[in-house]
């Protein structure tokens, strides 16, 4: 009877457990005014307070998933969305390509520069200066956006090996970049000035070589093909890079915008 | 967990240890406990230090009211991934533990994949399996089992169901092991007394081997519950990470650590500690308890 009545109480658990967990869920019930919006964990600020803006002001849900660019695309064409909006554009490209964007917009120029500790005590000043032996540098790897542009800038400037060498790190994404510098694990990274106000025990070196350099890297917003309701997912993504509604936020947040429209419903 | 597998055997000793034995066991167990509160030290220092330079601010780095959302679905999450594991587990132990079949070896490998599979790997490999499989060329009308379940009005991916099936996936391989080698603690001979008085197989075990279990089975089940608390990789691909729906602790401190908020981050690491030791000693404390009176019965 013992046996019975832990069986019983653990089932009891169980379900408890359920129903208070799943009371609120919507399991993709279509009559919910809902869109879903996979976005670069980067933009994480900026796009949380745009969404909270547009639930007001629209009655739409927003339901943010964050995730690395790349990886949100992996997770993309294989479950599909409503929006994409990866931290560079080259991955709307490699979505264009597989035929998963309805339309595009781009919405933020990132620039890239290097990143050190508050004060700079090392007097890192130039691109050279992250090829020094007393300067423990790390990087992204070229599956991240910023990996991409670094490798390319640094190949650019013919510092890539001599960089390379000395190297003690290089990681998956420009957060983790920025994060290995802010706790003093490295001394110099390269990121996206956008992260820079983020991070309370670093600063941020302008290159004058990267501000020329051809690498364009904007974050777009796309509406996917697999979206069940693009009139919808458009009208967010144009909510986004109007001019006085989300684009005000992402330079409130640092951010580069691009100027766009005014907005109109 | 150790006192969980000498079932009713009580092996402590009341022997002093002493010389270069006492010295070894010593100063294993600091080495590793050191490191172990050294690394929960340096994160509350982190934190003390920022609330040294601005208590306020402290109190500003975390949208609270989201993270008890997160706490709730985190503890209830678990909770479930773990009844479920246990569930599973015993009766899958006990085969395991009892049985000797054809492709035994096999079966036993493959229940260790969820161990060692990279996490984003399960992930992966869960978002395809519920978004597309069965293929339609086996024409079976459906292209997907949340295509199917749609036409239900249900769906797995990306809701609070995708974070417990993640959860569950990877606990319960670990509540089968520690649950079998509880199982291979108990000398089946008792059992096979019971049926030579008669018993059936179901009624041995139920009646003889489950009551000798029980602290095994519950110390699995602590283990499966640490393990979906951790677990991070598989939530992040399969259920995403969305806040309000499907944002469990270890997704909180992700989308911390990813805007820069390591204070953040630090503070949710110390409540899932918390959490963990309060949830791991409740369960030892009742089942003490509970084996306890079973087996002077």
């Amino acid at each position: 009877m013992k046996k019975l009545g832990i069986l019983l109480g653990l089932l009891g658990v169980l379900g408890l457990c359920l129903f208070l967990m799943l009371n609120d869920e919507n399991f993709g019930d279509d009559s919910v005014r809902e869109l879903e919006l996979h976005v670069a964990a980067g933009l994480q600020k900026p796009v949380e307070e745009i969404a909270r803006q547009y639930e007001d002001e629209c009655g739409v849900k927003i339901m943010l998933n964050f995730g690395g660019s790349g990886q949100l695309l992996a997770k993309l064409e294989v479950a599909g969305g409503d929006l994409y909006l990866p931290a560079d554009a080259s991955y709307v490209d490699k979505a264009r390509e597989q035929g998963m964007i309805a339309e595009s917009i781009p919405v933020s120029n990132l620039s890239a520069g290097i990143i050190i500790a508050k004060g700079n005590p090392q007097n890192i000043k130039t691109l050279q200066d992250l090829t020094r032996d007393d300067v423990r540098v790390v990087i992204a790897e070229r599956t991240a956006g910023v990996g991409k542009f670094t490798h390319t800038a640094l190949e650019n400037a013919g510092l890539l090996e001599a960089v390379e060498n000395g190297i003690i790190s290089k990681v998956a994404t420009v957060n983790e970049v920025a994060l290995q510098v802010d706790l003093g694990a490295s001394d110099a990274g390269i990121v996206w000035d956008a992260l820079i106000p983020q991070f309370k025990q670093s600063e941020f070196v302008r290159v004058p070589d990267f501000d020329q350099s051809p690498n364009q890297i904007q974050a777009t917003i796309s509406v996917l093909i697999s979206s069940e309701n693009k009139a919808e997912a458009l009208k967010f993504a144009r909510f986004l890079v109007a001019s006085d509604k989300g684009a005000k936020v992402f330079r409130k947040h640092g951010f580069d915008v691009q100027a766009g429209d005014q907005w109109e419903e | 967990m150790r006192d969980s597998i000498r079932n009713s055997k009580n092996n402590s000793s009341n022997f002093g240890i002493s010389g270069w034995f006492g010295a070894w066991l010593g100063i294993s167990l600091f080495f590793y406990l050191a490191l172990i509160v050294l690394l929960i030290v340096a994160d509350v220092w982190y934190v003390l230090a920022a609330y040294g330079d601005s208590p306020s601010g402290v109190a500003e780095m975390l949208d609270w009211e989201n993270l008890w959302d997160s706490v709730k679905l985190t503890f209830l999450s678990c909770t479930v991934s773990a009844i479920l594991a246990v569930l599973i587990a015993v009766p899958i132990g006990y085969l395991l533990s009892r049985y000797r079949f054809f492709g035994r070896s096999v079966i036993d490998a493959i229940l260790d994949i969820p161990v060692v599979l990279p996490p984003l790997v399960i992930g992966l490999s869960l978002l395809i399996l519920f978004n597309n499989f069965p293929p339609k060329i086996l024409g079976w009308g459906v292209d997907s089992i949340d295509g199917y379940l749609s036409h239900i009005g249900m769906r797995i991916t990306n809701t609070k169901l995708a974070v417990i099936v993640a959860q569950f996936t990877v606990a319960a391989a670990f509540a089968i092991r520690m649950v079998k080698a509880t199982f291979d603690q108990i000398d089946s001979r008792s059992e096979q007394v019971a049926m030579t008085v008669g018993a059936s197989r179901g009624r041995a075990f139920f009646d003889v081997v489950l009551p000798q279990s029980y602290r095994g089975i519950a110390a699995a089940g602590t283990l499966a519950w640490a393990r979906a608390l951790g677990e991070f990789g598989p939530i992040l691909v399969f259920a995403g990470a969305t806040k309000g729906r499907t944002e469990v602790l270890s997704t909180s401190v992700y989308l911390e650590i990813s805007t820069g908020n390591i204070n953040g981050a630090v503070i949710i690491s110390l409540l899932m500690i918390a959490l963990a030791m309060i949830t791991i000693l409740t369960v030892r404390v009742f089942t003490e308890k509970g084996a306890g009176y079973d087996l002077h019965r």
